[in-house]
């Protein structure tokens, strides 16, 4: 079958919205369906985001990628800015909102509408598609599956992964909630199926619409086989005292209480030569740091100087055996997890929130010492982990303990260990939970069909 | 002041306009190795030149001369990059170097002008090559969207069909797209093309806004993509062709010369003629099939075709029909591009205009199996009226009586559903275009 997918995260971009994409369009694939994906142009990302062009190889030879050039409102080209922009800037930035959101209700994203509809439209009248696949965020994707249902009647899926109208750090309604509610109520009532990354988002959206309930999926991110050499992981049995943070380090994480909790932790018995590295893009977006090459603590920390307050750029620089490196291509984390002992797991967030980073730690089957709320959805999948070491974000004094039990745990532990470890994070592949899932969906789309040429 | 350096083909020269702090030197230096930065204060190099040409006319005996501070500013950066021609990169900081940068820059095309850091970074370690062409601010303006639509292939020119057809240019709630789609359905041997001008949001094949076409280029590149149209199907905003629609036939006739372009047609079947037949209105595809749709949700809500709806009369409205007063929706608070999605998923509609249309509005509510409280007593026509509640003189008392009786609601569900597939679903409204299809382009 035909199948359109949209997908402003999409490779070369990187970040952590673009694994689970990049996954279901390959399985599609895999499965023998002629894809065709929208994506935004490679040039925007180069202008504005971190890359990752390895993961460019990681595309099913036989998916169509057609790029659809994304309007940047915060376009960095002078030569070409706007006499207003300069004349006003403010003003002229609370316009380019203006327009963004009037276009569709998500600040940034939503300008990007008419040109992926217009695309859309365009390859279907070509060739028309047998279904559609959106995956939010971002989620002026989802304008795709309005126009091909609405126009011409293609069924689609949506993936509304963490949730389009609600907050997942609270669960109140976002920004802009009754034109969102709108949008969202008009595409749920036509999807053949709704998908969420966890069960708590999932049974949010069941309570508020019970009469959609049937159509609400479960479809957990989890970890990539082909980005994860688990058997060389296995041999290198890191013995070193390296202490390693990856993913995304946003606004909201606790870059200075996970300062605290290593300064404390060293103090009570971890080695004097351990190291606590720190792997990943300081915001997302253009607010990205971009260390090309082989990364130096020195390039990192310059191209971080000025993102951080002065107190937490005093505290990394001063924080003794902490480097931050910067980014890490996909392609590169299986050295990353070969050298470390302990991956650190410091995430804030409620009871939505499970983090997509914790299901390839789990499968590395090193020890994790994590930190995190209480109510985190993380302990739903961590529990059953043999090498969990849990402490309560809200419990300073825990921390620095966790850290020496994962630490003990790293010294103690065995190849027998660690593969009992991956052993119980082998349900969380994602191939495998996604195979099943988009099987279920395009077969649906295939008895519909077989049902009307049978009309 | 500039920094004396070396000139090395191999070295990126950039240059640095307004105040920078020394931690983002620091990072630009670490993070762009091979460059050479060079710097060029703004406002202080600016007043240091209008001393030296003020000094300059006093020895002359003229009077000094008036400058602002930016148009110095800008003489002075063009002068740099005059005089250093290796320049090929140039950073603004703060407001008032990325506003004389800007004028500096705005007709240059070999110094690429960054006012942010990070992208200035980025570029220069990618190599990126920035596009500085015409439409190269299409990147800025949303309301640029033809390379959008260019990267698919022209439609048009790809069947070999005899007969291509173009719809257009007015597309309200989808409508060109509508009569496009009902002509690929009932006529496959025809290739039919939806273009919309000026109407952002509406899907369609080409969508073209008003900006878009004010742009040489855009309309360039969009005549050679509808040249082959053999037939132009001129379609306009309202339920009647108007004025707009003559300018609009005169645009699609300029570059579809050969073309035939149709007679008149009417949508409402009230106004239709001899001379103006009806032409029914298309009700979208995906409104009739409801492919693999399983529940409407909200499931019991009314719309309201009119804005003037007191909170009174709602309130009694709630009342009266059971309604959650959410569940009262004034179609003009829903983004037109979903009005017809709404509408198709309300089990009622309440039509308080003057003289109410079966407008695309009332037809999505139909094929959703909507009641109809509405005014058509003067209604004729080629066909009958279509299957509504008598609004009376007091809509709300219509309302109630309607909702007192559950068998002749389900009725008129059964009867609303038919009467959209019977005259609304595409095959009558390509049968009325037989006429103009057949004729033959000169």
């Amino acid at each position: 079958m035909r199948v359109l997918a949209v997908a402003w995260y999409y490779p070369p971009l990187q970040g952590t919205g673009v694994f689970r994409t990049l996954a279901l369009t390959n399985v599609l694939a895999e499965q023998g369906h002629e894809v065709t994906v929208l994506a935004p142009d490679r040039e925007y990302f180069e202008r504005a985001t971190p890359l990752d062009t390895a993961l460019e190889r990681s595309i099913h030879p036989s998916i169509d990628v057609r790029r659809v050039p994304f309007p940047d409102l915060e376009d960095p080209i002078i030569n070409r800015w706007p006499l207003g922009r300069v004349s006003d800037r403010a003003l002229w930035r609370k316009r380019a909102k203006d327009l963004a959101i009037k276009e569709f209700p998500e600040p940034y994203y939503g300008v990007w509408r008419d040109r992926i509809v217009g695309t859309a439209c365009r390859l279907q009248h070509e060739a028309p598609y047998d279904a559609v696949f959106v995956t939010g965020s971002a989620y002026v994707d989802y304008v795709v599956a309005d126009a091909l249902h609405t126009y011409y009647g293609v069924p689609f899926l949506m993936d509304d992964r963490d949730s389009f109208m609600f907050s997942v750090y609270d669960g109140t309604r976002r920004p802009h909630a009754t034109r969102m509610r709108r949008w969202w109520e008009t595409l749920a009532s036509a999807a053949t199926e709704i998908w969420f990354v966890n069960p708590p988002i999932a049974d949010l959206h069941r309570r508020h619409y019970p009469i959609l309930a049937d159509k609400i999926r479960v479809v957990e991110n989890g970890w990539d086989l082909e980005h994860l050499d688990q058997a060389k992981i296995l041999r290198a049995d890191a013995q070193r005292p390296i202490f390693s943070y990856l993913g995304a380090i946003n606004s909201g994480f606790h870059l200075g209480e996970l300062l605290d909790s290593w300064q404390e932790a060293s103090g009570l018995g971890l080695p004097g030569e351990a190291q606590l590295r720190i792997w990943g893009n300081f915001g997302t977006r253009n607010r990205a740091i971009n260390v090309s090459g082989s990364p130096t603590d020195s390039l990192a920390l310059a191209a971080i100087h000025g993102k951080l307050p002065g107190r937490l750029r005093e505290a990394l620089e001063a924080a003794q055996g902490v480097r931050v490196l910067g980014a890490v291509p996909k392609s590169g984390v299986t050295s990353v997890y070969e050298e470390t002992a302990v991956l650190v797991f410091f995430k804030e967030g409620g009871s939505l929130v499970t983090s997509s980073k914790i299901y390839e730690y789990m499968a590395t089957g090193s020890p994790i010492v994590a930190v995190i709320p209480k109510q985190h959805d993380s302990h739903r999948v961590l529990s059953g982990y043999p090498r969990a070491h849990i402490a309560d974000l809200a419990d300073p004094d825990s921390w620095a303990q966790a850290f020496l039990s994962a630490w003990t745990d790293a010294q103690n532990g065995d190849a027998h260990r660690q593969l009992r470890a991956q052993r119980y994070a082998a349900k969380y592949r994602r191939d495998l939970i996604l195979d099943p899932a988009l099987g279920d969906f395009m077969g649906a789309v295939a008895n519909a069909m077989e049902g009307l040429e049978s009309q | 002041m500039l920094v004396a350096m070396p000139r090395d083909a191999n070295t990126t020269h950039i240059l640095l306009v307004g105040q920078v702090r020394p931690y983002v030197r620091e990072d630009l230096q670490a993070s762009l190795p091979h460059c050479q930065f060079h710097d060029h204060r703004v406002h202080a190099g600016a007043v240091e030149a209008k001393g030296r040409i003020d000094r300059a006319r006093g020895l002359l005996g003229m009077s000094p001369r008036e400058f602002t501070k930016e148009e110095l500013a800008d003489r002075n950066l063009k002068r740099r990059l005059r005089d250093h021609p290796e320049i090929k990169y140039a950073l603004a900081i703060g407001e008032d170097a990325q506003r004389v940068l800007r004028s500096t820059l705005q007709d240059r095309t070999d110094v690429i002008g960054f006012g942010s850091v990070g992208a200035l970074k980025r570029c220069v370690q990618r190599s990126t090559a920035i596009d500085l062409s015409d439409l190269g601010d299409r990147l800025v303006d949303p309301a640029y969207t033809f390379e959008a639509v260019a990267a698919a292939a022209p439609p048009v020119s790809s069947t070999p069909s005899r007969v291509r057809l173009l719809v257009g240019p007015d597309n309200q709630f989808g409508l060109a797209t509508s009569l496009a789609q009902a002509v690929a359905t009932h006529r496959p041997e025809i290739s039919a093309i939806s273009l919309s001008i000026g109407e952002a949001g509406f899907p369609a094949d080409i969508m073209v806004s008003e900006r878009d076409w004010e742009s040489t280029e855009v309309r360039r590149k969009i005549r050679a993509d509808t040249r082959s149209a053999t037939h132009v199907l001129v379609t306009s905003d309202g339920a009647e062709f108007s004025g707009k629609r003559r300018a609009r036939k005169r645009y699609l006739s300029g570059f579809t010369a050969d073309s035939v372009v149709n007679p008149d047609f009417a949508l409402d079947p009230r106004t239709s003629s001899e001379h103006s037949p009806w032409l029914p209105l298309v009700v979208p595809a995906g409104l009739l099939a409801r492919r693999l749709r399983v529940s409407d949700t909200p499931a019991r809500s009314l719309i309201i075709q009119s804005g003037s709806l007191s909170y009174g009369a709602a309130r009694r409205l709630a009342a009266v029909g059971q309604f959650g007063m959410s569940e009262l929706i004034d179609v003009h608070d829903v983004d037109p591009v979903l009005r017809l999605q709404v509408a198709a998923t309300c089990a009622f509609v309440l039509d308080l205009r003057q003289r109410p249309s079966p407008d695309a509005i009332v037809l999505a509510a139909l094929a959703g199996g909507a009641i109809v409280v509405t005014d058509f007593s003067d209604w004729h026509g080629p066909v009958e009226a279509p299957p509504h509640t008598p609004r009376g003189s007091d809509a709300i008392v219509s309302l109630t009586q309607a909702l007192a009786s559950t068998s002749m609601l389900e009725d008129q569900r059964t009867a609303s559903k038919e009467y959209v597939r019977l005259h609304h679903d595409g095959r009558r409204t390509v049968g009325a275009l037989a006429n103009f299809l057949k004729v033959k382009r000169s």
